[in-house]
């Protein structure tokens, strides 16, 4: 076998001249084409769950009526905030009404809007009426899979600002003061990462009845900051130690201020990786959990809730295909960025 | 070493204490009431009416299962019959919990013991392949692979297999789930036996193993190409050792190390994965035990899975301990304890 072994290279990240650190970490993560593909990636479901309204909805965007302008994707929204009401056009099936022209959603479904002129198993597989297919009472794939996208997006970040808030705080608390404090914490995150997570997720969903996103959301944060927390608890522990933190404890700094203006912003850099895998984790989860049926209500379309209408049948091969490659697909950009992070703070693993 | 485990044994308890308060309050803060679904059940229609006969079996069930006293005591009645091994009776068909359990450990513990070995087994030559020959075709190819496997959703993975590979409209390779035929009989030969078994069991092992697989073997290659950097292995060289010496004698046992203790987070992994892999196969485990505990919600069962399942994390951490001291012996049994 043969072992080539290359001589360290330095850590120290080069830098030009009057460089953030942030700055330095940003050009080495865009040399990596993958990373920057990944977060493309990202960018454009978080463009699409913003504009999900517009591409798919049983209202066209614009139509004209009797030779009247009318916008029913934004009345929508007017009526969302209470800004509007229907009025006149609150009963009506869009789909029935005769227009002059319209433009129309390049979906013209909603995820909840079931299609009732499907009868058999083959109607329901992809056409040209229901691009992806439709589910077994008849809602659009494409329209769920579309509209999914805000709760994948929204999963991952208000999960893993969760975990970033608790593990941040604790992990900074621990760093800093040491001592009594940091056993004390230690301790915990010991105590959770015993717990068996996934398991203690699902109980907590499944014994609450009335599973809502927000649970879920919440029980992934509060189980899911254990990384994060030990990994600044480093970082604050190495940057204590530095001179100019003793500098600021000379001027007579309090506590807080040296924490979170002094010492936290030259100790987060590294959490970024943590939190990328923990975005993508926190998709998986939620995935799996919509997929066995727990958490959110069957109203709420997601993607592994679509999956999870496979369950049962076996000939729906498209439930199974498409709702099954966007997480697949998502799970993947997030630990791809982690991953492109992960190289771009530390040069010397990069082979 | 003996005074280590039972000194580690006996933290146990604290641990074990705290977390079954903490699941024991979630799941009886919960709202929703077992008693209710279980009349609702029996009665025709699903659904019962509030009739005065179903009044009072409520009140029966409540009382049997002690959900009529506060929730502290609860605790304190299920803590006393812990202490005995007794996990109480399934509200679901009343019998011993320890007796359903026993009947659905087997499988789930083989199938986990199985998938650690198989993981490892292959993840550790793996690891060393791609990281001593970091940048090589082959190195970035599995570095690929690996990274699409570890991002691929264990229940999609499972649901693609049963669509496609078991289904007589596509290919029906495998059978969509159970641990053995229906048609199985006693008269079968042994081979014929272990032969029906590994058929049923392919699939499941896949998807269950696949994921922690891909895990180990990244971070065996990265554990390895760090060791690969220190000093002692270029001394290692430079004095004309063999290539296959340092690398299976100086340089694997470092890289070991980090591997270990990873065990600690596989074991819990596999057991939460283990609801998902044999609820779609049809297992006859612990996992699918718990499913279908969760839907009726049958405390005594949660409660003894959920327990169980945290022991099993606390074996694995200690036995990820016990490894990382007799793979590095710097570390000393006695001093791990504070």
């Amino acid at each position: 076998m043969r072992g080539s072994v290359s001589p360290p290279d330095a850590v120290e990240l080069p830098k030009e001249y009057g460089e953030s650190y942030g700055r330095a970490v940003w050009r080495q993560f865009r040399k990596n084409v993958v990373g920057i593909a990944s977060l493309g990636f990202v960018v454009f479901l978080a463009i699409v769950a913003f504009l999900a309204d517009f591409l798919a909805n049983d209202k066209p965007i614009i139509a004209s009526v009797k030779g009247r302008l009318i916008f029913p994707v934004f009345q929508q929204y007017g009526v969302a905030l209470g800004l509007t009401s229907w009025g006149e056009w609150g009963r009506v099936d869009w789909r029935a009404i005769r227009y002059e022209w319209a433009i129309w959603p390049p979906v013209p479904y909603r995820p909840e809007t079931t299609d009732p002129k499907l009868q058999t198993l083959r109607d329901r597989a992809p056409s040209a009426r229901h691009w992806l297919g439709t589910d077994e009472i008849g809602r659009d794939v494409l329209a769920g899979i579309i509209h999914g996208t805000r709760y994948a997006l929204s999963i991952g970040f208000v999960a893993m600002g969760i975990a970033l808030a608790i593990g941040i705080f604790l992990g900074a608390l621990a760093g800093y003061y040491g001592g009594v404090v940091d056993i004390l914490i230690s301790r915990l995150i010991e105590l959770v990462l015993t717990l068996p997570t996934f398991f203690l997720i699902i109980t907590v969903v499944a014994m609450v009845q009335q599973g809502s996103i927000w649970l879920i959301m919440a029980m992934i944060g509060a189980t899911g900051w254990t990384g994060v927390a030990r990994f600044v608890r480093g970082e604050v522990l190495r940057v204590r130690a530095m001179e100019y933190i003793t500098a600021a404890q000379a001027l007579g700094y309090s506590a807080t201020r040296i924490i979170f203006r002094h010492v936290l912003p030259n100790a987060l850099a590294p959490v970024l990786v943590a939190a990328a895998f923990g975005v993508a984790n926190a998709v998986l989860i939620e995935s799996a959990l919509s997929f066995l049926g727990f958490g959110v209500p069957p109203t709420v379309v997601t993607w592994g809730s679509m999956l999870a209408k496979a369950r049962g049948t076996v000939t729906t091969w498209w439930l199974v295909l498409f709702p099954g490659m966007m997480i697949f697909a998502t799970v993947a950009a997030y630990n791809l960025i982690g991953d492109a992070l992960r190289d771009a703070l530390d040069p010397r693993l990069r082979t | 070493m003996g005074k280590y485990l039972l000194q580690r044994l006996l933290l146990f308890v604290p641990t074990l204490f705290l977390i079954t308060l903490l699941s024991f309050g979630i799941s009886r803060l919960a709202p929703g009431d077992p008693a209710a679904l279980k009349v609702g059940v029996t009665a025709e229609g699903g659904i019962a009416g509030r009739t005065g006969l179903n009044e009072r079996t409520l009140e029966l069930l409540r009382r049997q299962w002690h959900l009529d006293k506060p929730i502290w005591q609860q605790y304190l009645l299920w803590l006393r019959d812990l202490v005995r091994l007794d996990f109480g009776r399934s509200f679901q068909d009343n019998r011993p919990v320890l007796e359903k359990i026993a009947e659905r450990l087997p499988i789930t513990l083989a199938m986990n013991i199985a998938a650690v070995l198989i993981a490892y087994g292959i993840a550790i030559p793996l690891g060393i392949y791609s990281a001593t020959h970091s940048g090589s075709f082959g190195d970035r190819l599995t570095t690929f692979l690996l990274f699409a496997l570890y991002s691929l959703p264990t229940f999609w993975v499972g649901m693609l297999a049963i669509t496609f590979l078991c289904n007589p409209e596509y290919i029906a390779l495998f059978p969509t789930g159970g641990v053995r035929s229906v048609f199985h009989s006693e008269q079968w030969s042994l081979w014929r036996r272990i032969a029906d078994y590994v058929w049923h069991l392919t699939l499941p092992m896949l998807v269950y193993t696949y994921g922690s697989f891909a895990f180990i073997s990244r971070q065996m290659r990265s554990a390895m190409l760090e060791v690969l950097r220190q000093d002692y292995i270029r001394t290692a060289y430079a004095k004309g050792l063999p290539g296959r010496v340092v690398i299976w004698k100086h340089a694997l046992r470092n890289s070991l190390i980090p591997i270990l203790t990873l065990l600690a987070g596989v074991l819990p992994a596999l057991i939460g994965g283990s609801v998902i892999v044999e609820t779609i196969f049809s297992i006859p485990g612990m996992g699918e035990l718990s499913f279908r505990a969760l839907v009726a919600r049958d405390y005594p069962v949660i409660m003894a899975v959920f327990t169980l399942s945290a022991v099993l994390t606390l074996v694995g951490i200690l036995l990820a301990d016990i490894l990382y001291a007799i793979a590095d012996p710097r570390i000393s049994f006695a001093r791990k304890v504070q």
